[in-house]
């Protein structure tokens, strides 16, 4: 079974990852990136990185930008879904169903009544703060009582911010709430035994998610309430795993001794359209796609659409947690899981072939130093 | 005494770090000794001789003949002198300086004048976004000094801002204003997006108003203040021409969701 | 290979050796002297130099969610950053996985146990320690605010059973013992208790502090568990109250062995203007008199750092002196816990006298082999702040001079000044090789004997303390050199000790039930594979007693 080409030309594993060594050793300033959803390849692709002195960027980053900068310019209470479970009494859900797409972790929190804290014998009250109704989707089923308070989605940071303001007895327009609607809506907050304020954090900007952090911080003076943002697994995880291996979140460049961490300036898109980055290693799993911009590439396929003929050198990969193990972040757990192969597959992981490379790359950086002295 | 100059020698291929070439860092070095610092970004480790001619003469004036939009970082932590930018600019321009002249004739990138603690930055053209902001996690942007800014700011100019002024030329990009602290800003255009969004304090001068005020901004009436009659002389002292005069405007007050003692005039 | 380290001072008080003498070295273990000392392979050259084991600490935050947090939080204090707004101590240290293990073997530190592993970050610790070169590691996981601990007391289970959850626990983890943090603390935290004491109750499970504690210290005896509870106690840093809750502690260890991490926090007395006082003293004495009982100081320095800990209402309460002003806490099934960075000042009275309450328990504890060497890394300080740490144990001239830098008014709350111990390299040797080997069980290190494992530093002496300890002139890991002359040279991956306890199989079925029932939680996400952690060989067992 051929697993890997080079020129359209099938190689053994061994021989393309010398070439694809040798791509991202000889290029400028290297990028790497696509779907690091498994801590694995994340660690392994930062290894690459930071030998091949290129930058590393996930393909959803973006989703979580702004989640990220909230919390580190800002701070947050925030509280894990398992613990929402049992202890929100009263949840205000903000924007569009933010578990639309998230079954398992909207059955985890609301498919049972709390049963820790005072309100443990109450019913759980659910507020929902956005466009969508009561009576519709999953929150019909909710073991609660629901209601909706209608706001526009691009209106839901201007409504925090009102509760905040209400919340702190300060003067402020209605916005999307009705005349009195407000206070009473952070009245209700402020009564809960403990309130949580769950959103999807793809949909907020960072400053609205400030405001969400300030609202809580501020309930907190008094009562208990806590944060639950969503963010998508795949992208949180490769942020974390990116942290501790190289202090960042993400798009962070090693083209000189110490890190340099910019969103902006190493977002992958940036630095493929400027030119600035002359080669790259591709992900792509599931409906990733290389993207508009041609530089020599070296890539990793087990995606729905290969595109091998955009790339010098590809190598086949097999599908994380499907055809071998994998690390992920699970968002009903707050932290990593593993999950074994669910099959016996010839198919490679990315992560040992992205291991191989940077190998390859380490001894190829060494020998020069070698030659150099 | 004419300037130390640095004359590009073409478009770098990679962005270029100008951190070192500020005027108290270069005063004692030789012409090759500067040909030899580090500027590059990547590991080709370029020197600044790879980059620019260098012209030497006294460091205490800089010129970047010809500029670029990958030169990053030019006048950053600079504490006094002068440097010119015959052109555009990078990244960080002015960053975290506390003293002197900086002046760029074109536009500039993201972060220009960020957490700027004192000095003078003139900008011809536009700046990006986070026009004296702080860096990421930082809890301050400008703490001091003035920027002008002849074109148009990008998103979110301002932002965290706690002391100085600030001129823009043309009009803001989307969220100007967030979460200042303190300081004054002029605005000669308009402000898109939500202006102010989580501002505590702060003055701001909106010329052409914004695009659309935060529920948590209370219309706070027209007024013929002295504050600002004083305000628009200071501030044309400094900048030589302000767009107001202090005629009476309307008063626009918030962010009511932290402090709401921001306030935001526009024309009566 | 036979290896000889020849003619180094060997300071190795586990063997009562403090002489002269040759090592020798072969497949990572310490032999004995060959019949012909001239067929070593390698000979490296001690003369002059002090040889000790391989120095360890029992407690150090380096791995783990909070730590990847705070790691999140202050991207303006990372290295990369550092030329910005100028060098920091927290900037020292690195703040990747690969750092912590180069500056760590630098120093001469052969295992580091980063002890606040929470079940639910077990296998994030472990990929973190996975990626961590060099040195080896080892967990405490966190009990004693978990819904079923509290419930299983609540409900009067039998200790058997306890001990079976307990060993379950510290198995599907990884760990190599167990911690608990403010034992109900932050379990009353979520129903909105602000303060917290030995002997309050959680609302909803009518348990007390106390209770916890003693079902913990048990099961972790009954579990056959080398390392003794290790307990973060009530009310940290709280004037009054946490001299209390650490006396209250102590005398409760009641003839089983109990360990205090951090003492220094509970070192504070309401005497003075300002209500801030040190009860260094009394402290001291008290753990002196209960020989069931060892701690560690989390000594504080000054400087830029982040405190990081699962204690959620001490880091809920500790927002307010954030600095910066920004903070995480997380509410989370059992402990949580918070991210709150923290500038000691030395101008502060109050900073400085923690810094004085901290030496003054070092050096009135008067058995070295009941005291470890910490600061609670980064809560009290950055470790990169050690060589000062051991510079100011050894020299009370150097003291002095420190004292004479603080704020006037510090001098007199203190008794430091007029204490003139100094510590020997000997007891220093006991204090962070042959005790803490000891107190964690790990018999293979710690010392120098045959046998032993070859983790080895070599220090060069000087007068300045600060200086021999920053970068020691060898180290060996497991028999290879690592350090050379302060700087790495290699870097092998070291591995996480673990444990073997045995639980009941039904206590398995139970918590498989439990976790989906209580939680919506998967109870093999609990569950640490080794394979995950892309190492060859990622755990060493330690044998239970």
């Amino acid at each position: 079974m051929t697993t890997a080409w080079i020129d359209g030309q099938p190689v053994s594993t061994g021989e393309a990852v010398r070439e694809a060594a040798k791509l991202l050793s000889s290029s400028r300033f290297p990028l790497v990136w696509g779907s690091f959803d498994d801590a694995s390849a994340l660690r392994e692709g930062t290894r690459l990185a930071s030998l091949a002195g290129g930058v590393i960027d996930h393909r959803d980053l973006p989703t979580i930008v702004p989640l990220v900068e909230a919390l580190r310019d800002n701070g947050m209470i925030r509280v894990s879904p398992g613990e929402a479970r049992r202890r929100a009494d009263r949840v205000l859900v903000l924007g569009s169903d933010p578990f639309e797409s998230r079954t398992e972790l909207f059955e985890q929190i609301f498919s049972v009544r709390p049963d820790l804290g005072p309100a443990k014998e109450n019913a759980r009250e659910i507020v929902l703060l956005g466009p969508a109704s009561a009576s519709a989707g999953a929150f019909a089923s909710a073991a609660g009582e629901v209601r909706s308070i209608a706001c526009p989605d691009g209106e839901i940071g201007d409504a925090v911010a009102i509760l905040k303001a209400a919340l702190a007895g300060r003067p402020f327009h209605d916005g999307p709430f009705e005349e009195g609607g407000a206070r009473a809506l952070a009245g209700w907050l402020k009564d809960a035994a403990f309130a949580v304020i769950v959103f999807d954090a793809a949909r907020l900007d960072a400053i609205a998610i400030e405001v969400v952090a300030g609202l809580v911080s501020d309930l907190n003076t008094d009562t208990r309430a806590s944060a639950l943002p969503l963010a998508p697994g795949g992208a949180m995880g490769a942020a974390e795993a990116a942290l501790w291996t190289s202090g960042f979140p993400l798009r962070t460049g090693f083209g000189r001794i110490d890190p340099d961490h910019d969103l902006v300036l190493n977002a992958a898109d940036r630095l493929l359209s400027s030119g600035e980055a002359d080669a790259r290693l591709a992900l792509c799993l599931g409906d990733a796609r290389l993207g508009d911009h041609d530089v020599p590439t070296v890539l990793l396929t087990g995606g729905e659409g290969v595109e091998a003929d955009r790339a010098r050198i590809v190598f086949s990969v097999g599908q994380p947690g499907i055809d071998h193990g994998t690390v992920v972040h699970e968002a009903r757990f707050g932290s990593f899981v593993s999950r074994p192969a669910e099959r016996s597959s010839m198919l490679p992981n990315a992560a040992d072939i992205l291991s191989a490379i940077a190998d390859e790359v380490g001894a190829r950086v060494s020998s020069n130093d070698e030659a150099r002295r | 005494m004419s300037a130390l100059t640095f004359r590009l020698k073409g478009e770098p291929e990679e962005r270029i770090d100008c951190s070192s070439l500020v005027p108290h860092h270069l005063a004692n070095f030789s012409p090759a000794e500067i040909a030899r610092l580090p500027v590059g970004t990547t590991k080709r480790g370029l020197l600044v001789g790879d980059v620019f001619e260098v012209s030497r003469n006294d460091a205490g004036e800089i010129r970047f003949e010809g500029g670029s939009g990958r030169l990053d970082r030019i006048g950053q932590a600079m504490q006094g002198g002068v440097i010119r930018v015959a052109g555009p600019a990078g990244f960080r321009f002015g960053r975290a300086m506390t003293g002197g002249e900086l002046h760029a004739e074109g536009s500039v990138g993201d972060l220009c004048g960020s957490a700027m603690a004192g000095g003078r930055i003139t900008v011809g053209g536009d700046c990006g976004a986070r026009l004296g902001g702080p860096d990421a996690g930082e809890m301050k942007g400008m703490s001091g000094g003035t920027i002008h800014v002849k074109g148009n700011a990008g998103e979110r100019a301002a932002d965290r801002m706690r002391r100085g002024s600030v001129l823009v030329g043309g009009d803001c990009g989307k969220d100007a204003f967030s979460r200042m602290i303190a300081g004054t800003v002029v605005v000669k255009g308009k402000a898109h997006g939500v202006p102010g969004r989580l501002m505590k304090r702060g003055t701001i001068v909106l010329m052409g108003g914004a695009e659309r005020y935060a529920p948590t901004f209370v219309d706070a009436g027209v007024h013929d203040l002295l504050v600002l009659k004083l305000m628009a002389k200071a501030l044309g002292e400094v900048f030589g021409v302000v767009p107001f005069d202090g005629s009476p405007m309307r008063k626009i007050s918030g962010d009511t969701a932290i402090l709401g003692l921001g306030e935001i005039y526009v024309p009566a | 290979m036979l290896t000889r380290l020849k003619g180094g001072h060997v300071v190795d008080p586990a063997n009562g050796v403090d002489e002269v003498r040759d090592l020798f070295i072969e497949d990572g273990k310490i032999v004995a002297a060959p019949t012909d000392a001239g067929s070593a392979g390698e000979v490296v050259d001690c003369g002059g130099l002090i040889v000790m084991a391989g120095a360890i600490d029992i407690h150090s935050h380096i791995a783990g969610g909070h730590v990847n947090t705070a790691r999140l939080l202050l991207p303006e204090w990372h290295r990369a950053f550092s030329a910005r707004p100028g060098d920091t101590a927290l900037s020292k240290v690195g703040w990747t996985t690969e750092e912590t293990g180069l500056r760590y073997a630098e120093m001469g530190f052969t295992t580091v146990v980063e002890p606040a592993m929470g079940p639910q970050s077990a296998l994030h610790a472990h990929l973190e320690l996975a990626d961590i070169p060099i040195i080896d590691k080892a967990t405490l996981v966190v009990l004693g605010n978990d819904d079923l601990l509290l419930s299983m007391i609540r409900d009067g289970e039998s200790a058997d059973a306890i001990a079976d959850y307990v060993a379950w626990t510290v198995d599907a983890s990884k760990a190599l013992g167990v911690k608990c943090i403010n034992a109900g603390g932050s379990a009353a935290f979520k129903e909105n208790v602000r303060s917290y004491a030995f002997d309050a109750e959680v609302p909803d499970y009518g348990v007390s502090s106390r209770q916890i504690v003693k079902a913990l210290q048990r099961a972790v005896k009954d579990t056959g568990i080398p390392h003794p509870l290790h307990v973060h106690c009530n009310n940290l840093g709280m004037p009054g109250k946490s001299a209390e809750a650490a006396e209250a502690t102590i005398m409760a260890s009641e003839g089983l062995p109990l360990h205090l991490a951090h003492i220094q926090f509970y070192g504070y007395g309401t005497e003075g203007k300002r209500g801030f006082s040190s009860k260094g003293q009394e402290l001291a004495a008290l753990v002196n008199r209960n020989p069931d009982v060892t701690v560690d100081i989390g000594q504080v320095m000054f400087g830029q750092t982040v405190t990081i800990s699962s204690d959620e209402m001490r880091q809920f309460a500790g927002r307010a002196q954030a600095s910066p002003g920004k903070s995480i806490i997380l509410d989370q099934e059992a402990n949580g816990g918070g991210v709150v960075p923290m500038n000691y000042q030395e101008k502060s009275f109050h900073n400085a006298l923690q810094w004085a309450i901290g030496l003054e328990l070092f050096l009135l504890i008067e058995d070295p082999s009941r005291v470890f060497f910490t600061t609670d890394h980064p809560n009290g300080a950055p470790f990169t702040t050690y060589p000062d740490i051991f510079a100011l144990l050894m020299d009370r001239d150097m003291r002095q001079t420190w004292i004479e830098a603080l704020p006037k008014g510090v001098a007199k709350w203190t008794s430091l000044p007029q204490i003139e111990r100094e510590y020997t390299l000997n007891e220093i040797a006991t204090m962070t090789r042959a005790a803490p080997a000891r107190l964690l069980g790990t018999k293979d290190r710690g010392h120098l004997g045959v046998g032993a494992t070859a983790d080895i530093s070599v220090y060069r002496p000087n007068e300045d303390k600060a200086k021999m300890f920053a970068a020691a002139a060898y180290l060996f890991k497991d028999g290879t050199k690592v350090v050379e002359n302060g700087a790495v040279i290699a870097r092998p991956y070291g591995r996480a000790l673990t444990l073997k306890t045995q639980s009941d199989a039904a206590m398995g079925s139970r918590l498989d039930r439990y976790f989906d029932d209580a939680y919506g939680l998967d109870s093999r996400w609990f569950k640490v594979d080794g394979g995950a952690l892309r190492r060859d060989m990622p755990f060493r067992e330690v044998p239970c007693l």
